[in-house]
C-alpha cells in the first residue's frame, strides 16, 4: 500500500511540475555527452565479468532486438551499432521522434528496459487527494469539483491513525479529565520498563484499540489507532508518560476518521480556500461542488478556460488514460516497485495516440493553475464570482455528485506484464 | 618464520603459479559478432560450451579475488 502511496505521490508531483519545466530537464537531443568520447577512449582488454555478461544476457538482447523489430525495424541497424550503454538512449530517441517522447530513464540495462514500457499514470489518486502535498492552484481548483471518490470503501474505514495522538481530544465533544492527568513517577518507570523490554521492530497492541512499534532505542512509533474516547485518552496519558520517560514518540503521517471523509470529504479543500477569499465567498459553492461538465459550460473559452479541463482531470473523465488511471488502478508483480506495462504495438498505439490529447490537457492545465497562483484573491475571486453568477440551479440542489470512479471498473485497459508470464509474446 | 621471510615465501609461491588459459576467452574469440554482441544462433548450439566456461570463469574470478583479498591484509616489507 504504501509503495503505491509513494507512486502516486510522485506522479502528481511530476503533474505539478509544468510541462515546459519538465522538457528543459530531460532534453533528449541526438549528440551525446563529451564524457562519451572519454569512455570511448579508454581502451584494454575486456573484463572478464563484462564477457561472461555477455554471454549470459543474451537473451535479454534477443528481446530487445525483437521490442526494436517490432517498433522500429527502420532503426535496428542504428540502435544495435551504438555502444552498449547506450543503446536504449538512442531507442528513446528514435521512439520519440517516431511515437511520443518516452518518460524514461536512459540508464537502465536492457534486462530492465524489456520488462515492460515507462508509463507515467497521472490520475488523480485516493490518498493524493486526502495527503493534500499539493500546489495551491491545484486546491483552490480541487474546492470547485466534486469528490470524486463519492462510494470508495476506503471512505467507511478510519485510516491507521485517524487523528493527531498527541493532541487527541481536539475537535472533539467528550473532555476526559484531561487537565488531571500528571505521569507519577510509577508510571513513568513502568513506561520506561515495557518499552525497554520490547525487541527493536517489536510491538505492543493496546485493548483499547491502538499499537506500539518499538522503531529504535528510546523511540517508538504509534499506530493502528481506533476512534474511541477510550482510545484516544489512553493514547494521550501513553505518548505523556513515553516522553516523561525520554522516549520519543515518532509522529506518523495523520489521516481521518471514517466519519469526517463520509460527511466532509471537501471540506480541507474549502477550508484552504476560505483563507484565500473568505468564508462568505466559500460559502456559496455548492455543497457538493460543481460537476466537470457544469464548469465547463461556465468557463471555457473565457479567461478561466482549462478549470472544466482541470475537473475532468480530478473526475478521472478526461479519456486518456495516462490522465485518468493511477496507480491503484493496475496490479503490481510480487515485490515489484511499479507496474510493468507490456511491450506491445497495441500498447504503443494506444499510448501514441493519446499522447497528443494529453499535453494539449496538462498545457491548458498548467496554464489555468498558474495564473490563478500568479494573483491569488483577485483571480480565485474573478473565477469564484463568474461560477457563483452562472450556477445552474440543480447544483445547489444536490448533496452529493454520483461517483466518477468505481475502482472495480477502472482497471487499466493497457497490458501487464508479470514476471510468471511468458515474456517471450512481445 | 618472521614477517619478511613470509612475505618471501607468499612471492615465491605466488612465482610457481602458473598462467591460466581460461575458456572463456577462447569461446569469446571464436563466436561470431553479430551488432556487437555474440551470434545468438551459435550461443544456443553451443550452449554446454558455453556454461562450462561461464562456470570456470567465475570460480577463477572468485578465487583470485580471495587470493587478492589476503594478500592486501600482508603487511608491506620495510625497505632495507
Amino acid at each position: 500500500m504504501e509503495v503505491i502511496r509513494q507512486n502516486n505521490q510522485a506522479a502528481l508531483d511530476a503533474l505539478m511540475q509544468p510541462t515546459a519545466i519538465q522538457e528543459e530537464q530531460h532534453p533528449q537531443p541526438k549528440v551525446w555527452a563529451l564524457a562519451m568520447l572519454g569512455e570511448m577512449l579508454r581502451v584494454g582488454p575486456p573484463q572478464l565479468n563484462e564477457i561472461i555478461h555477455s554471454l549470459e544476457g543474451i537473451g535479454d538482447i534477443q528481446k530487445f532486438i525483437a521490442i526494436v523489430q517490432m517498433l522500429m525495424p527502420e532503426s535496428e541497424q542504428e540502435i544495435m551499432s551504438k555502444p552498449r550503454n547506450r543503446r536504449i538512449y538512442q531507442f528513446c530517441y528514435n521512439f520519440g521522434q517516431k511515437y511520443y517522447p518516452l518518460p524514461a530513464n536512459t540508464d537502465v540495462a536492457p534486462d530492465e528496459w524489456i520488462k515492460g514500457i515507462p508509463v507515467e499514470l497521472l490520475g488523480l489518486s485516493y490518498t493524493a487527494y486526502h495527503d493534500m502535498n499539493m500546489r495551491p492552484g491545484f486546491m483552490m481548483l480541487l474546492s470547485l469539483s466534486p469528490y470524486p471518490f463519492d462510494g470508495d470503501e476506503r471512505d467507511t474505514q478510519d485510516d491507521d491513525v485517524p487523528y493527531d495522538p498527541f493532541d487527541p481530544m481536539k475537535s472533539l465533544q467528550f473532555i476526559a479529565d484531561k487537565e488531571n492527568f500528571k505521569p507519577s513517577a510509577k508510571d513513568v518507570k513502568w513506561t520506561r520498563q515495557w518499552i525497554g523490554n520490547l525487541a527493536i521492530n517489536g510491538s505492543w497492541e493496546a485493548p483499547v484499540g491502538f499499537k506500539v512499534v518499538k522503531v529504535a532505542d528510546n523511540k517508538i512509533k504509534i499506530t493502528n489507532i481506533v476512534d474511541t474516547p477510550e482510545a484516544r485518552e489512553t493514547l494521550r496519558r501513553t505518548i505523556l508518560c513515553a516522553q516523561k520517560a525520554g522516549i520519543e514518540v515518532k509522529a506518523p503521517r495523520i489521516g481521518q476518521t471514517a466519519k469526517q471523509k463520509l460527511i466532509g470529504a471537501r471540506m480541507p479543500y474549502l477550508d484552504v480556500v476560505a483563507r484565500i477569499v473568505g468564508a462568505e465567498m466559500t460559502g456559496k459553492i455548492p455543497k457538493a461542488g460543481w460537476t466537470p461538465d457544469e464548469l465547463h459550460k461556465m468557463t471555457d473559452k473565457t479567461i478561466y478556460d482549462g478549470v472544466g479541463m482541470f475537473a475532468d482531470w480530478a473526475c478521472s473523465n478526461t479519456g486518456c488514460i495516462v490522465l485518468d488511471s493511477n496507480y491503484d488502478d493496475c496490479d503490481f508483480g510480487d515485490g515489484e516497485m511499479g507496474p510493468r506495462f507490456k511491450w506491445t504495438k497495441k500498447n504503443v498505439d494506444i499510448l501514441t495516440e493519446q499522447y497528443t490529447i494529453v499535453k494539449e490537457m496538462r498545457k491548458k492545465m498548467d496554464h489555468i493553475v498558474a495564473w490563478l497562483e500568479e494573483d491569488q484573491v483577485p483571480r480565485f475571486t474573478g473565477l469564484l464570482d463568474l461560477c457563483i453568477k452562472n450556477s445552474p440551479v440543480e447544483a445547489h440542489k444536490r448533496t452529493k455528485v454520483a461517483a466518477y470512479r468505481d475502482p472495480m471498473e477502472r482497471m487499466i485497459e493497457l497490458e501487464q506484464n508479470f514476471d510468471d508470464e511468458d515474456e517471450d509474446d512481445t | 618464520m618472521n614477517q619478511p621471510e613470509k612475505i618471501n615465501l607468499v612471492v615465491n609461491i605466488l612465482k610457481t603459479v602458473k598462467p591460466k588459459k581460461l575458456l572463456i576467452i577462447e569461446l569469446a574469440n571464436s563466436i561470431k559478432l553479430v551488432n556487437g554482441e555474440f551470434d545468438y544462433q551459435e550461443l544456443t548450439n553451443r550452449q554446454l560450451e558455453v556454461n562450462l566456461a561461464i562456470d570456470e570463469a567465475k570460480i577463477y574470478g572468485s578465487h583470485t579475488l580471495q587470493a587478492v583479498d589476503s594478500l592486501s591484509r600482508l603487511k608491506a616489507k620495510k625497505e632495507v
